[in-house]
């Protein structure tokens, strides 16, 4: 950065204000862009392109039988999962929580509602179908006595 | 006759009562909140996760907690990749683990509302490392619920987390953890 400038300052003493201006504006430019690399957010799940379409029921399953060849096809990756909505969950910040799977077994799919699109949550009913897109952050094994569920973070309810 | 009838009433009751004493043994959530926060006097970086999952079993004051560390999210996402790429390594080692115990359980009557101080002590496993912790909870029981609350500060180097050289200054060798629970009794 220094060396830069000091380029440009012996560059601009030659009085060669064309080349001059056109390094200031590269530098410009490669700093504006590192600054918005830099305050990037993170992607809405609304507007991204799912890397896998799957079933819940299968998602489950998948992660059942194996759970770290599941996490190398899945894990960190945008799921657009369709499933039976089991129930819709709020927690004490009003952040909703849709659980999609079969209501006869403990394991479930747990779509975390991403904060911007909580209001969509809201009205939905038990029961019926849905497919919601977010991203895959693993698998809670059912150690605990609570069932198995497989998480999804910053969801989005996609229409049907 | 009538002393049978009696019976099966009675051992009905037992077996009623012995359920309801069971189904309230445990408490549990699914939405815990972890917050983790580094400050230097470059920059402050803190992030959010609303999925942990807890487990206590109050009859032996038992305590598993288990989150999901791509389920951290930062504000800012180049951030949110470096943390998983580089520092937790989350491909690698996508969970981070608490199991322990309540050591002073039975001076906490979950029972009777009111605040309590719980003292922790276990194993927290993250990033493949696993190191003993001892830390406190701030208890509280109201209407049946559990809302649980901790402060700790971890060391990365003791998770063999290791910060890149240039940019040691804006990240800070040890994080403050903050987790808030409400758990609810396991039905």
């Amino acid at each position: 950065m220094l060396l830069l400038l000091v380029l440009l300052f012996f560059i601009l003493k030659k009085q060669r204000k064309l080349t001059g201006l056109l390094i200031l504006l590269t530098a410009g430019a490669g700093i504006w862009q590192g600054l918005k690399e830099y305050n990037r957010t993170n992607t809405d799940m609304a507007n991204a392109a799912a890397d896998v379409k799957i079933p819940s029921s299968e998602l489950i399953k998948s992660y059942e039988t194996s759970d770290s060849l599941s996490n190398k096809k899945y894990l960190g990756k945008i799921l657009e999962v369709n499933g039976h909505i089991k129930k819709i969950e709020t927690d004490d910040n009003g952040s909703y929580t849709v659980v999609l799977g079969d209501t006869s077994s403990l394991s479930s799919v747990r779509c975390s509602m991403d904060s911007t699109h909580q209001k969509d949550a809201s009205k939905l009913t038990g029961g019926s179908s849905i497919s919601i897109r977010g991203v895959c952050t693993g698998f809670n094994k059912d150690d605990m006595g609570l069932g198995s569920d497989v998480i999804l973070n910053r969801c989005v309810i996609l229409k049907n | 006759m009538v002393m049978i009838k009696k019976g099966i009433i009675l051992f009905y009751s037992f077996m009623a009562l012995a359920a309801i004493s069971k189904a309230q043994d445990k408490f549990y959530t699914k939405t815990g909140k972890v917050l983790f926060f580094s400050s230097t006097s470059m920059e402050n970086i803190s992030a959010t996760n609303k999925s942990a999952v807890a487990v206590l079993d109050t009859k032996t004051g038992s305590l598993q907690f288990g989150v999901l560390l791509k389920g951290f999210e930062f504000r800012k996402a180049l951030m949110q990749e470096h943390f998983n790429s580089d520092y937790v390594e989350s491909d690698k080692f996508p969970r981070s683990e608490f199991k322990g115990q309540i050591i002073n359980n039975n001076e906490i009557n979950y029972s009777k509302e009111g605040s309590y101080t719980a003292k922790l002590k276990g194993q927290l496993s993250l990033h493949g490392e696993t190191k003993d912790i001892e830390t406190t909870a701030a208890l509280e029981v109201k209407e049946g619920k559990l809302q649980a609350n901790s402060v700790f500060t971890i060391v990365l180097a003791d998770y063999k987390i290791e910060i890149p050289r240039d940019v040691t200054n804006n990240i800070s060798k040890s994080i403050k953890i903050t987790v808030d629970c409400l758990l609810e009794p396991l039905k």
